[in-house]
């Protein structure tokens, strides 16, 4: 049984293959993983990233729930699929515990989030987030018109009083 | 054996025990020493468990949080929330612009005397 904690990817090669071979050997989507890019330039870190993106997606893996896939390179703020962080000790601090041989008790209770996380990646978490991300966006939307509405609403109520004083 | 250091014994008793060190495991060797257990060796058992113990409350809170999130929903309420506030922004837009903009409207007038100040026909400077 393997605790939940980061796991380092290399990729020794950046072609398709080579890529699914080094992700077959690791348990994703079953612990913490992060890739520190060793790409300079932006345009072939983000062509690698679509083909990761590619395979990923087939291996039907989400990189943030129920553990994330980091990329850390200091050439992308962020990206739309997976979470980017600047340096290695940007990487979340819970994770990052040292792994060691576990105990009887350590072992039932990693069963059991192994077990949880089981449930999480059967979930249909693309279709989940994907209603996440519209209502969001929906809710961002009516938050702006309600406000342009104030305004107008403000401007007329304002003319209204400027009638009434000069009325009187 | 350079490493070996005998342990302390009542002078007569080492006397005695003379030439059976080995045996009777009176001497301390640091290769064959146990590690010793510090107080950080205990913590860390507990920490992994303790971090165990997060992780399994964070999964089940994922997953509640997951399994609340019904598909068939799909923002309905919120789509005719905003279709409305579109429609009640246009309205309002129209009835402000047609006060505002009338002949001799206070907008009209302000608007003209702005322009005046910085354009008059027949004017020199322009």
């Amino acid at each position: 049984m393997r605790s939940p904690v980061f796991q380092k990817i290399e990729f020794n090669d950046y072609g398709v293959s080579a890529m699914m071979a080094t992700l077959d050997k690791v348990n994703l989507g079953e612990v913490p993983v992060y890739w520190q890019s060793d790409i300079g330039h932006r345009e072939e870190l983000e062509n690698f990233l679509s083909r990761l993106f590619q395979l990923l997606d087939s291996m039907k893996v989400n990189p943030k729930f129920p553990y994330p896939f980091y990329i850390v390179t200091d050439l992308l703020t962020d990206h739309f699929f997976f979470p980017v962080v600047a340096r290695v000790d940007q990487l979340p601090v819970f994770f990052n515990i040292r792994a060691q041989r576990l105990t009887a008790k350590e072992i039932v209770m990693a069963n059991k989030c192994a077990l949880v996380a089981e449930k999480i990646r059967n979930l249909e978490l693309e279709e989940k987030l994907r209603l996440l991300q519209f209502n969001a966006n929906i809710s961002r939307e009516i938050n702006l018109l309600a406000l342009e509405l104030e305004a107008v609403q403000t401007i007329a109520k304002n003319l209204d009083l400027v009638r009434a004083e000069k009325k009187v | 054996m350079s490493d070996e250091k005998k342990k302390n014994l009542p002078k007569d008793l080492a006397k005695a025990l003379e030439g059976f060190e080995d045996i009777l495991d009176l001497i301390d060797d640091p290769k064959l020493s146990r590690k010793k257990v510090s107080a950080k060796d205990g913590q860390e058992g507990v920490g992994m468990y303790h971090f165990l113990e997060s992780e399994l409350g964070r999964l089940k809170n994922l997953d509640q949080f997951f399994s609340n999130i019904d598909l068939h929903l799909e923002g309905a309420q919120a789509q005719s929330i905003r279709n409305k506030l579109k429609e009640t922004l246009a309205l309002e837009k129209d009835s402000l612009v047609a006060r505002l903009c009338h002949e001799n409207s206070p907008f009209l007038q302000y608007m003209e005397t702005l322009w005046d100040t910085v354009y008059k026909p027949g004017d020199p400077k322009v």
